[in-house]
């Protein structure tokens, strides 16, 4: 069954859908530290980065190694060998280094080539080569070694030495028993530290701080070898340089802080980079995903945050008509993290949901919700059972999806129909409607509000708590909002008529309810009648 | 008399003007989603969040990247005399029976490759992605002898090898630049006659012969691919075990090494750390032993077996975790086979069957990251597992071959 690569404290685990999990062991030196897990799978390998002190990588097998192999950094000494087979010159001997499952013998990594070694000349001998470099990568445990034929300049591969501590070593091996296809032209080490990581066009691409403003971009299916690269916007316009990627069909958006591009094409000799919009790019790298081809990130436009959309259509902000103050008042959240959001997609609902956290703290502890087909937002919603930490959507041991979020507390939660959060944490169900003024509206004059009624699924227990509030204004023109008595809707009944609302300019509905357990779905309400009752 | 109704909830509204709001809209919209079951147009209380485990990781979660791909260790296979056998890695002591589909399905029974002194050698098997590759002898004259693949649900031939004879032994199987070697021996008389070396192509099944055949007695054994060219180990009626090697597109098989007197073959061969290990097969009376070439040619004694009185076999090597592993056997009658290791600078004794009852290790394979081997032992044929430097008894079965197998 499919499964997931989880970071929980200081430890790497493949966490399975059915609860079980596996430690799994960090390469001698590396630990995982106190940032966010990001990461890609390509083919059979997931690479993770950021939280791990360097980038790893996790093979089938669940063995982890790190991801940058080093070139072996001096050339190899070249001179005439012992009596053996063969003759000729060969000029640019060198060498890589390379990680080979110990199972198959499968090449899994491979660094850069060596610098080339000096011209040597042998007759009948073999080729002695010594001065060998160890990688310092604990997973290396093979050398190869390439020659030209002799008198050329197109290196082949030549033969593997399998150990990574012999330093001197000869060989021979007749030009034509050499293999026909020259060294391949990709094998370049991945950045030594890298922020953020995704999987387009079956390679990955990623950004270094190192370099910040650059994308560095994988071989094909490999995930070792990283011959590409492309600047990203202006050089050094500020410290952030590249802030997220949204890996669409035919695109990669690749976003700044200031201006969102795009990478497109499909191989390394068509690759290229494309502006799409200045004055308004990604905020939060963890709130980038893709749904349906659409782009979906938390961005910034001058100093207005929001929820962009990029799509076919060009790029639009789906926050500012409805919800601009959650991210841009200190009422809701705290805008000073916002930088720090995640988010995902839930399929049950069709919805993107972006975890931030609440005003006065930093822990992540509210969510909203954008529901995609209705083009409106909920929330902002909280749980009292844990502070979420991140989101993935896996898959369970049925092949079906899971959408998982995990938490402060160690533990990795799923949707559940229970209606409960954790084992028995209730959910605070709070809906405050708009202030009706009548209909249409009229708020400049008294109202009277009669009969209450709500509509909603007939449940076998509960109540929901309805509790009106009445806006009036008295003879000084000072409006007041007055809570009114609380009202008592029996879940059972399916429609229930509640009592007069009262008089005032408009009245509001907050509907609660937060047994575990319980579920509440509501259909709506009725006020009837109502009657204008003229200015005061 | 007017009646104000709201059916058509929306969503959250903090922007437009109170006025000139819809009816649908909220101010807070805390834990509830737009029902899609049943109500579509309700709103309705949140789904919950339910723990997946139990037992909490470390804290906090940090981050979680699905991968959408089958999990390692799902099981393990071995077979024995007559067929594949299942034992799953979560309670490997239940043993099931497969009957695998395609053709080749194993209603013969497998010859041992090779024995010394009816100990045979480690069953060679080939790893590629997720495929077995292991030799079959076919007893059917005009059938070719066949290279077949196993991928966890069914296997196949994957290559029929050019010669045909009933009486024969398949020999050893690796994999060299991609292709896999594969060694046979024809038997006449009950004497081993002529050898066969093939380069298989293990997607197209191509066949040809990898250089001449060797004088006639000698067997191939082992084989592995070292600097670049093949080596194999072989043994040699009425005279002594030859490691000989071919380079590419060679056509002449050439001596690298005779054995001492006594040791009538190489039973095993493998590289370690850029040297090549060739071990031997004893005659009672001399102590087995494996020998290591260094990379620039120059070969030594590297371990010496504890029964010379009785001789016997070192009859299987494999690299694990970076270190080297030799299965030893004594002849001796109730003696039990020993697993040693070699770390690149000595050698200690791993793993003592003695306490466990007489036996010897016919099979060796890497799953995940544990070590297993099939044993065949007195009180019940079973399989062994190193994990984390230990040694388990997992599964107990009824008579071994020695293939090992995870998917």
């Amino acid at each position: 069954m499919a499964y997931a690569l989880v970071a929980g404290g200081s430890t790497l685990y493949a966490f399975y859908p059915d609860g079980t999990s596996q430690t799994l062991t960090l390469p001698t030196g590396y630990t995982i530290g106190a940032r966010r897990l990001r990461g890609a799978v390509l083919g059979r390998d997931i690479v993770g980065v950021y939280a791990p002190s360097s980038p790893i990588w996790v093979d089938a097998n669940n063995v982890v190694r790190g991801l940058v192999i080093q070139a072996p950094p001096l050339k190899p000494t070249t001179a005439a060998g012992a009596a053996g087979s063969l003759s000729g010159t060969y000029a640019g001997i060198k060498y890589s280094f390379v990680v080979k499952d110990p199972e198959t013998g499968d090449v899994l990594a491979e660094s850069e080539l060596s610098p080339a070694g000096a011209s040597v000349t042998v007759a009948s001998q073999l080729i002695a080569l010594s001065n060998l470099q160890v990688s310092s990568n604990v997973a290396v445990n093979c050398r190869r070694f390439y020659r030209p034929t002799t008198g050329g300049s197109v290196l082949f591969e030549w033969f593997d030495l399998d150990d990574n501590t012999t330093t001197s070593i000869s060989a021979e091996g007749a030009d034509e028993s050499l293999p026909t296809t020259p060294v391949s032209d990709e094998l370049g080490s991945p950045p030594a530290q890298i922020e953020l990581i995704v999987e387009w066009k079956n390679r990955l691409w990623a950004k270094s701080p190192a370099d910040p403003d650059r994308v560095y971009g994988s071989a094909e299916k490999k995930i070792y070898a990283w011959p590409l690269e492309f600047p990203i916007g202006p050089v050094g316009r500020d410290s952030y340089g590249v802030t997220g990627f949204l890996p669409r069909r035919d695109e990669l958006g690749i976003g700044r802080r200031e201006s969102l591009w795009k990478l497109t094409g499909t191989d390394k000799d068509d690759f290229r980079v494309v502006r799409v919009a200045e004055g308004v790019g990604i905020l939060a790298p963890d709130t980038c995903l893709v749904v349906r081809d659409q782009g979906y990130f938390l961005g910034v436009q001058f100093d207005q945050i929001g929820m962009y959309e990029w799509g076919g259509e060009g790029i639009r902000c789906v926050s500012d008509e409805q919800v601009h103050s959650w991210f841009n008042t200190d009422t809701y959240l705290n805008r000073g993290e916002l930088k720090n959001a995640f988010a995902g997609y839930n399929p049950a609902t069709d919805s993107v949901e972006v975890f931030m956290a609440a005003v006065g703290g930093t822990a992540i502890n509210r969510w909203a919700s954008f529901d995609l087909k209705k083009r409106e937002w909920l929330g902002l919603h909280r749980t009292s059972a844990f502070d979420p930490t991140c989101r993935a959507n896996l898959l369970d041991s049925n092949e079906v999806g899971v959408v998982v979020t995990g938490g402060s507390d160690g533990k990795l939660y799923a949707r559940s129909e229970t209606r409960t959060d954790g084992a028995s944490t209730g959910i605070a169900l709070d809906v405050l409607t708009r202030f009706h003024f009548g209909e249409p509206a009229a708020p400049d004059i008294d109202h009277y509000f009669g009969e209450l009624s709500v509509v909603s699924k007939k449940e076998s227990a509960g109540t929901l708590t309805v509790t009106p509030t009445l806006r009036t204004q008295d003879t000084n023109n000072v409006e007041t909002d007055t809570a009114q008595t609380a009202l008592s809707h029996a879940l059972t009944s399916g429609r229930q008529r509640l009592g007069r609302l009262g008089v005032g300019r408009g009245v509001q509905l907050n509907f609660t309810e937060s047994t575990a357990g319980q579920d509440a779905e509501i259909y709506g309400y009725e006020i009837s009648p109502w009657h204008e009752l003229g200015r005061r | 008399m007017p009646n104000l109704t709201v059916y058509d909830w929306e969503g959250v509204d903090l922007v437009t003007d109170p006025y000139q709001r819809s009816k649908g809209s909220l101010d807070r919209a805390q834990n509830v989603e737009f029902s899609r079951v049943q109500g579509r147009g309700a709103i309705r209380k949140r789904a919950g969040l339910s723990a997946l485990n139990s037992s909490a990781l470390s804290t906090p979660i940090r981050g979680a990247i699905n991968v959408p791909l089958p999990g390692v260790n799902q099981r393990y296979i071995y077979s024995y005399s007559s067929g594949w056998l299942r034992t799953p890695v979560a309670s490997p002591g239940t043993i099931t029976t497969d009957q695998f589909s395609g053709s080749g399905a194993p209603s013969t029974a497998f010859s041992p490759v090779f024995t010394f002194g009816s100990y045979p050698v480690v069953q060679p098997q080939v790893r590629i992605g997720n495929k077995l590759f292991y030799l079959r002898k076919n007893n059917v004259t005009g059938q070719g002898q066949g290279v077949y693949v196993l991928d966890g649900t069914t296997h196949w031939e994957a290559a029929t090898v050019p010669f045909d004879a009933v009486d024969f032994h398949p020999g050893p199987l690796f994999l060299h630049r991609g292709r896999l070697c594969a060694g046979f021996v024809t038997e006449v008389g009950g004497v081993r006659d002529v050898t066969y070396v093939y380069l298989i192509d293990p997607v197209t099944g191509a066949t040809v012969q990898a250089g001449g055949t060797f004088a006639a007695t000698e067997a191939p054994c082992c084989g592995v691919s070292y600097l670049g060219q093949l080596f194999l180990g072989t043994s040699r009626s009425g005279s002594t075990g030859r490691v000989m090697y071919l380079r590419d597109n060679g056509t002449t098989w050439t001596q690298e090494r005779a054995a001492a007197a006594s040791h009538a073959g190489y039973a095993c061969i493998a590289t370690y750390k850029g040297e090549l290990f060739a071990g031997t097969f004893a005659s009672a009376g001399t102590a087995a032993i494996i020998e290591k070439r260094t990379a620039a040619g120059t070969w030594s004694t590297s371990l010496t077996g504890v029964d010379a009185a009785n001789g016997g076999t070192f009859n299987g090597m494999i690299v694990f975790n970076n270190e080297l592993y030799a299965f030893y056997k004594s002849v001796a009658p109730g003696a039990a086979a020993t697993v040693h290791k070699y770390d690149g600078s000595s050698w200690t004794t791993d793993f003592d069957m003695g306490a466990q009852s007489t036996g010897d290790v016919r099979g060796a394979g890497i799953i995940g990251a544990d070590l297993y081997i099939v044993t065949n032992q007195t009180t019940g044929h079973g399989i062994w597992r190193r994990r984390s430097g230990s040694w388990a008894k997992v599964a107990t079965y009824s008579a071994p071959t020695g293939y090992l197998y995870g998917a």
